[in-house]
């Protein structure tokens, strides 16, 4: 997907864990990995907000548009 | 869930009463008529008793039907089969979808098959050419059939908005 998720970057940048983030915003951490891995089809606004606010940064910070290779 | 629980046990009954028994009689008829064809002679076909010597032909005629005998039996197994995904709240596995588009052609074969095998029989035991376009079985196998093909596409198109549902955060 064009589409990255640098929530790990984010983590990072903040030292916070993925279980910590994940019980601030409330969702599982099964459902943070799937975000975390780009495997997510969609990102409710909610839990891009929640996100945001938790780690406070602005949504460009987290979703990033690469190209695809089209060789690929 | 009730209504699933004794759908499942009428297809169960309908299974181990007609179909199992049904199975062996079909399997026993075409090993007899093949040992003594004569037993083709005892047999009403199309509600006349046909002349000697087409034995050949009732013999092909006889395949024909127990094949599409079987294949109705298969499908009705199939069906069975996919009834307990639906017991074990899987609806939109992989192979219901699979399982209701292979019911659904089998159906539309059955009814096409079944349709020409009928006017051929009249043909040869009543010498009569006869189409009837009305409210026949045929027609609502065809139609139970492509019922079911469509069903398969929309628990395809289900599946998939379920899918994207669940990786959705």
């Amino acid at each position: 997907m064009p589409i990255e998720v640098n929530l790990d970057v984010m983590l990072a940048k903040r030292d916070m864990k993925s279980n910590e983030l994940a019980e601030i915003i409330g969702i599982t951490t099964a459902n943070l990995s799937i975000l975390k891995t780009g495997k997510a089809k969609a990102m409710r606004f909610s839990t891009l907000e929640a996100i945001c606010e938790a780690l406070d940064c602005q949504p460009g910070d987290i979703l990033e548009f690469v190209e695809e290779d089209p060789i690929k | 869930m009730r209504k699933l629980i004794i759908l499942k046990s009428l297809v169960d009954f309908v299974w181990i009463v007609v179909c199992l028994p049904l199975l062996l009689v079909i399997l026993i008829f075409l090993v007899l008529i093949f040992i003594n064809p004569e037993v083709l002679n005892r047999v009403s076909w199309m509600g006349s008793i046909p002349q000697e010597g087409s034995e050949i032909v009732l013999q092909i005629y006889s395949v024909s039907t127990a094949a599409m005998m079987y294949l109705g039996i298969y499908s009705f197994y199939v069906f069975r089969k996919t009834l307990r995904y639906f017991m074990n709240i899987k609806p939109f596995h992989e192979e219901v979808i699979k399982n209701f588009n292979t019911i659904g052609i089998m159906l539309c074969g059955l009814g096409i098959v079944g349709a020409i095998l009928v006017f051929i029989g009249r043909l040869v035991f009543e010498t009569k050419i006869r189409i009837s376009l009305g409210f026949s079985p045929y027609l609502i196998l065809l139609c139970l059939g492509l019922f079911f093909m469509v069903l398969s596409e929309t628990f395809k198109v289900a599946k998939h908005a379920k899918e994207e549902n669940e990786l959705t955060i």
